[in-house]
This record gives C-alpha cells, sequence and structure tokens, in this order.
C-alpha cells in the first residue's frame, strides 16, 4: 500500500471570531473518521522504539495503540496507553508532539538515518487525545488492578502532573498514597496555568475522580513547610515525593515593576484560570488589564496569557527580544493568537514600564534588536539597534519570562542537597540525598514539559517501589549531572 | 504526643459564629490540622466557595481538643462578607489553606507594646499572650476607628489587666482619643520606651504607628495586610519592599520589620483592585445573595 506522506488530519479549530470569545476549548480534537482515517496513515515501523516510542518521553507504545484503534478497540488502546502514562486526555491536549513523537515520525523525520523525510507526521497527539477522552464520555469503567495492600504509606507532595503520575503508579502497586498540595485543585499547573480554553477542566477533574477511586488520597490546602514540615512527614510515611515543580513567578528586574498593573503570568493566569476572573463579578476575584496589556516573553506560558488575555477582551500584544523562530512556543500557536488578532513584537526587548502620575502602568518602553552572529558560533544573539526606543502604550504588562523553584517545601531541610537554582538533585533513580525521599518534574530539571513530569513520576515511582520493597538506599549518593536529561 | 498530620486532616467548616458589633464577627472554624499546628502570628486562607474570592485571617485562637480555631471578621469586603452571610452553622467551605506564614518570633524582649487597629487587636491576641508566657511586660493598645471596631477588650483586660490595656477611638467616642500612633506616643510619654512594639490592622495606621518608631528608634515588628492571592509562595501577589530587599509576604511574613517595610508600596497596591471589589461585593449583595436566600427558603 502507498505511503500517505501528506494526507494528514488536522483537527478543527474554532473559528477566530468565535473562540477569542470563550475559554472552552477551542481545539476540538479529531471525528470518529478522521481518527480512523489517520490511524491508517501509521505504517507501524517494526524498529518504532527508536523513532516515535523515543521521542516520546513517557515512552508509550504508539504504533501499538494505532493498531488497537484501527481494529476497533479503543479500550484496549487506552488500557495499552495507561501502562505508559496516566493521563492520556491531557498529554493528547499539551504536549509539543512536533518536537517529541510527531517530530520523530519516519513520514517527517528518519530518526535512525538522520535525516529528514518529505511528508507529515502521523497526528499521533490527537489520536492519543481521542483515545483519552472516548473513555472518558463512554462511561465505561476501566478497573485499574491494584494489588494487595503493601502496608506503606507515601506522600506526594504537589498534586501536579508529576506527583499524580507517581501518585498513579504507586497506589497500583499497592501503597497507601497521600497527594499534598497548597491551593485547593488537583492539577497543579495544569489547573492554575495552563488555561481552559487548551485543557478542558471537565478532564482534570475526570482523571482526578479516577485517582480518587483507585483509593489515592487528597489534601489540598497544605503548604509543606508552613502547615507542615517535611520532618513531620517523614515520621509519618515510608517515603516522600517532592514534586512541587517550579511555580514561582519571575520578573526581569526592569526599572517601574512595582507600578500597579504589572504582573507576574502566574499571578495573572491563577487569577484568571484557577479564581475564575473572567466570570467576574460572579467571580469575586478580579483582573485589571485595562484596555491594553504587553506579554513579555516568548514560550508556553506567554502563549498561554495571551490566549487569557485576549479572551478577556484586552487588546494584546507580545514583545519578545528574540525572533519567532527562536521562540519556545509552537509556531502554529503564534499562527493562532494572530488570528485572534494579538499583535506580535519580534526582536524587541522590553527597558522600562512607564507609569502615570497615581503610579500606573501607561506604556512599555522597548527597543528594536537584531539578530548577529554569535562569535563562539553559538545560536545567532540579539543586538539592541541604536536609536530604536519606542513606547507601546498599554495598561498593564505581564511577566511570562520564566519560573523558578519554589522551595518552601524543602527550604532548610539540609538533609536535601540542592543546587544554586534552588532545585533538588536527584541520582539516576530519581532518590534525593535523604533516604526515602525522591523528587521528580520541574523541581529537579528547573522546567520542562507536564509529559516530562509525568514520565519522572513514574519511574520514581518505580524506584520507589523498589525502595518500599527491598529498603535498599545507595551508601553513595551521588547526584546525577545533568539532571534536565533524565 | 503531638497528633499525626493525617490524622488531622478533615472537610473544613464553618461551626459557629458570634457577632460582636455591626461589622465584627468571630467565626470559629473546624479544622484540626490548624487547631493543632497553627503557632501565634500564622495565618490561614479561607475561600468559601468556589467562586470566592482567597482572603488571608488571622488565627485569634485555638481549640485543639476540638479540632477548631476561631478567626475576627470584619465583614467589609466580598470574602469577609460572604463568610458571614452564608457561614456560621456547620456550612462546608470551599477550601482553607493553613497555618500559614511565619510563626511570630517570640522571644524575651524586655517591655512590649502590642497596638491592634480594628481586627488587629483579635490578630495579635494569641501574640500578645504568647510573649506575656516568654517572660515579657507586656501593655496593649486596642484602637478603633469608632467604638464599635475595638474588639477583644474583654479578652485583653482579663489576661493582661485593667491597668495594662489602653482603649482609644479615633472619633473619641470610647476610651482616649487618638489612633494608633498617638497610643504609641503616649506610650512613650507616659510609661517610657518599649523594647518592641507589635502592630497589627490596616495598612494606613501601621504605616504612621511605624513613623513614630522609626523616629524613637524603637523596634517594629509589624502584620503587613499586603494582598495576597496563591498564599503558597508562587505568584508575587504579596510582594512588599523590606528594605532594599523584595519578600514574600505569605512566606516570611505576615510579621515583618515594621520600620524597614516600604508601607507606601503596600497601601498603594493594595488599592489597585478598590473599584471592582467594590462592584464585586455590590454583585454578591444585590444579586448572588438574594437569589441565595430564596434558593433556602424554597427548601
Amino acid at each position: 500500500m502507498a505511503i500517505r506522506w501528506f494526507d494528514r488530519n488536522e483537527t478543527c479549530l474554532l473559528p477566530p471570531e468565535v473562540r477569542k470569545k470563550t475559554f472552552k476549548e477551542y481545539d476540538m480534537g479529531y471525528t470518529i473518521n478522521q481518527l480512523l482515517d489517520e490511524a491508517d496513515r501509521c505504517i507501524f515501523c517494526r524498529d518504532y522504539d527508536k523513532r516515535c516510542k523515543a521521542g516520546c518521553p513517557v515512552e508509550n507504545d504508539i504504533p501499538v495503540f494505532i493498531d488497537l484503534v484501527e481494529k476497533g478497540n479503543i479500550v484496549e488502546a487506552y488500557k495499552t496507553i495507561l501502562k505508559t502514562n496516566p493521563f492520556p486526555a491531557i498529554t493528547g491536549r499539551v504536549c509539543p508532539q512536533e518536537r517529541l513523537c510527531e517530530g520523530s515520525c519516519i513520514l517527517t523525520y528518519d530518526t535512525v538515518k538522520k535525516k529528514k523525510n518529505k511528508g507529515l507526521p502521523v497526528g499521533i497527539g490527537a489520536i492519543e487525545r481521542f483515545i483519552g477522552d472516548a473513555i472518558r464520555i463512554s462511561g465505561i469503567q476501566i478497573d485499574e488492578e491494584i494489588k494487595p495492600d503493601t502496608g506503606k504509606k507515601v506522600a506526594i507532595i504537589g498534586a501536579g502532573p508529576g506527583g499524580l503520575s507517581a501518585a498513579y503508579y504507586l497506589r497500583k502497586e499497592g501503597h497507601e498514597v497521600h497527594v499534598f498540595d497548597a491551593l485547593p485543585y488537583v492539577g497543579g499547573v495544569m489547573y492554575y496555568g495552563i488555561p481552559p480554553e487548551r485543557l478542558d477542566r471537565a478532564v482534570l477533574k475526570w482523571e482526578e475522580e479516577r485517582l480518587r477511586k483507585m483509593g489515592i488520597k487528597f489534601h489540598l490546602g497544605v503548604l509543606v513547610g508552613r502547615s507542615v514540615t517535611l520532618y513531620d512527614l517523614y515520621e509519618e510515611f515510608d517515603a516522600i515525593i517532592l514534586a512541587t515543580g517550579s511555580g514561582r513567578g519571575k520578573m526581569m528586574g526592569i526599572p517601574g515593576e512595582e507600578l500597579n498593573g504589572v504582573y507576574t503570568a502566574i499571578e495573572f493566569l491563577t487569577r484568571v484560570n484557577m479564581l475564575k476572573a473572567y466570570k467576574f463579578p460572579e467571580a469575586g476575584t478580579p483582573v485589571k488589564l485595562g484596555k491594553k496589556t504587553a506579554v513579555i516573553g516568548g514560550g508556553f506560558t506567554a502563549v498561554d496569557c495571551v490566549l487569557d488575555a485576549i479572551r478577556l477582551g484586552v487588546e494584546t500584544h507580545l514583545v519578545y527580544r528574540r525572533t519567532r523562530e527562536t521562540s519556545s512556543a509552537r509556531d502554529v500557536e503564534w499562527d493562532h493568537v494572530a488570528e485572534e488578532g494579538a499583535i506580535l513584537h519580534w526582536l524587541t526587548q522590553p527597558l522600562e514600564i512607564i507609569g502615570d502620575e497615581n503610579g500606573n502602568v501607561k506604556g512599555l518602553k522597548c527597543i528594536k534588536m537584531e539578530l548577529v552572529p554569535d562569535p563562539e558560533g553559538g545560536r545567532p544573539r540579539p543586538k539592541p539597534i541604536e536609536g530604536s526606543e519606542h513606547v507601546i502604550e498599554v495598561d498593564s504588562v505581564i511577566f511570562a519570562v520564566g519560573q523558578e523553584a519554589n522551595p518552601t517545601a524543602y527550604e532548610g531541610v539540609k538533609e536535601i542537597q540542592t543546587n544554586k537554582w534552588n532545585n533538588v538533585d536527584v541520582d539516576e533513580c530519581f532518590r534525593t540525598s535523604w533516604k526515602g525521599v525522591f523528587a521528580v518534574g520541574d523541581l529537579v530539571n528547573g522546567g520542562d514539559t507536564v509529559v516530562r513530569a509525568i514520565a519522572h513520576g513514574r519511574k520514581a515511582a518505580k524506584y520507589c517501589h523498589e525502595y518500599l520493597t527491598t529498603g535498599e538506599w545507595p551508601e553513595n549518593w551521588q547526584a546525577h549531572p545533568k539532571p534536565w536529561t533524565l | 504526643m503531638t497528633a499525626k498530620v493525617v490524622e488531622l486532616l478533615d472537610k473544613p467548616k464553618v461551626v459557629g459564629k458570634k457577632q460582636v458589633s455591626p461589622r465584627g464577627y468571630f467565626l470559629e472554624i473546624y479544622h484540626p490540622l490548624v487547631a493543632n499546628r497553627a503557632k501565634p502570628g500564622q495565618f490561614v486562607t479561607l475561600q468559601a466557595t468556589e467562586l470566592s474570592p482567597r482572603q488571608p485571617m488571622q488565627v485569634v485562637d485555638t481549640n485543639p481538643q476540638k479540632g477548631t480555631f476561631s478567626i475576627l471578621a470584619e465583614a467589609y469586603n466580598r470574602a469577609t462578607v460572604e463568610l458571614v452571610e452564608l457561614f456560621g452553622s456547620g456550612e462546608e467551605l470551599f477550601n482553607v489553606e493553613g497555618p500559614l506564614g511565619k510563626p511570630f518570633p517570640v522571644e524575651k524582649y524586655g517591655t512590649v507594646l502590642v497596638v491592634g487597629h480594628g481586627w488587629g487587636a483579635g490578630a495579635n491576641f494569641p501574640v500578645a499572650k504568647a510573649l506575656a508566657e516568654a517572660g515579657n511586660e507586656v501593655y496593649a493598645a486596642l484602637v478603633g476607628g469608632t467604638r464599635e471596631n475595638v474588639y477583644c477588650e474583654k479578652e485583653y483586660k482579663e489576661f493582661f489587666g485593667e491597668s495594662r490595656v489602653f482603649v482609644y477611638t479615633e472619633d473619641d467616642d470610647y476610651g482616649r482619643e487618638g489612633g494608633a500612633p498617638q497610643a504609641v506616643e503616649n506610650f512613650l510619654e507616659e510609661v517610657g520606651k518599649p523594647d518592641l512594639v507589635v502592630y497589627a490592622g490596616n495598612v494606613g495606621p501601621g504605616e504612621l504607628v511605624a513613623e513614630v518608631t522609626r523616629a524613637k528608634d524603637v523596634k517594629n515588628l509589624s502584620l503587613v495586610a499586603s494582598m495576597m492571592l496563591c498564599t503558597s509562595g508562587l505568584c508575587l501577589t504579596c510582594r512588599v519592599k523590606k528594605g532594599d530587599q523584595m519578600v514574600q509576604n505569605c512566606l516570611e511574613g505576615p510579621y515583618l520589620d515594621g520600620n524597614a517595610v516600604d508601607w507606601k508600596m503596600v497601601a498603594f497596591r493594595n488599592g489597585y483592585y478598590w473599584d471592582l471589589e467594590k462592584e464585586s461585593l455590590e454583585y454578591f449583595l444585590n444579586k448572588l445573595l438574594p437569589r441565595l436566600k430564596r434558593k433556602k427558603q424554597q427548601s
């Protein structure tokens, strides 16, 4: 059968005019027919473990579940994914597939010969999402196999993707699992950060219910480090998994950051996504961007802020000092927000936030940049163009320039070795320097994807289970030199 | 033997409500973790319903056996009005986070003047008691705009004795005339220089108290009622300038070095949402509350 290089099924998006007015999901996913047709495009590489599977941080058996879809067995396809990833409906939505599984699909790139191919990858993300959603709305109860109680108790700190994944796999081994989180929702960054227009909260709620049905206990409103200490939990539990993420907001240190109307991305997103400021005044928490806002940054968080700001009816400027091509967000997402009316300022460096006589933001002073070759041979560097200073008139500014660790849970805990970024050092088995304590996700690698955290959670669960079973812990623990490769 | 953490985790509810002034209420909240673990100076964040704003509240009293703690709520904004209107007889709260913040550094300072403005008198009460128990000579000034928001007078007088408690009202309707800074100035003149002034209450009087303590070189630990949001160390909404550093009040506070805090910035940032906060409260009073009341009547 001829290889179908190019006729990839694209998911249906709500038209820009419609979607920019709603906080409902705008990517509608595949229809059943698209699903089946796309499954037909997969050529089932025999060495898929060197291709799509290797490109997937959780190492999903992608052709196996696509084959099951083709054979008309969504339930088995779902169960196949669960072996490596508990949350296909989530990762199918929020993964940057084009640089993970789909970027390693032989139709577009031959990872073995290391050369580009002419075609478009199989729509793995949309297929995965369909499988998760299909089970979610089918009413079918997937019985999770849970081993008999072991009598061991594990505390997981943080109910984000890393913590939840660890919770899932540890519970399946029969351990008693308690998940603590400071915020009132299960989901961590997937709730306070990723906006509902990209990840429907019904999905998160359903995943939470699944975990609760398995017997996982959630304790929301407990800030470890203040409400209780890590030492308290160490006494009471047989093992601990730190999964507190990298959620602390950051600014740039430019003049004017103390003005009213200056937000960190985290504050803005928390107000809108978690406290539902888009329903104000029915929801009591306000957000105040004025008529125009500037989002500073070029990553996923910047895109999320732009999406939310546009939906609040605000004229939204995106300001990034590099180019669109060198930004870390997906290219297609810039197209999406541009269609919705966002004004994108590439190669623009913010210099200062300008305030009015009342101390409120009235503009963002910027300078244009140009790319110049790096003398050391690295990627081209942005350099200010003299005399190109200009002011973008805005009423508010949102800093989406990265996050840093929130070390509250382990600050002052001398048994846990941290590095200069306040992240926790782990060895190749996600063990920290303190016996019985593991760490996963962004607080290990400084900030990566949801799916990377899920992968960490699963692997750490395996090592944690081994520890709970054998009690073995290395005598000469050594920090992994490159934790971002884990 | 302290109880285990897992045994203290339960769904929070408001089990009691006592009105003590037109706007002031003591709420008793069932939350065994806070009841057992809160130390003087710590706070909680209450989110009454899923659509309610998150409201930081100082823990005024705890009852570990019953698993409850008390707060003093002055109903003035959406969050506090919701609390006193909808809760009080066993209703479950959407979420309580806590205990939060750093405990007050209870040490032996010597002579301590504890100044509570309005609700701040309640907030300061556990701190004042702990300071007295640590061997300090504790005096208290309770300040109200009017006599209606002088709180906990009886409790303070019972604990510290009549002669050590000074009551002030800004409108001179009750007790001595004057606000929080006058209370400090009078104390300096009449009793002498204290080794520490502890302040709790709104930001405006806090700034004025700090002006006095700075001028007279008196150590000042003040509850800084800055705006807060996540109260978990993430969002930086509560950032406060202290000397030349920026601190996260939800983690490092709520009691900070009052002489080093940039009070003007706190007041300024707190004012950013004033119009929307008013709208939010009016929407609750005019739209949501009547709807909820009708529903209650029907059932």
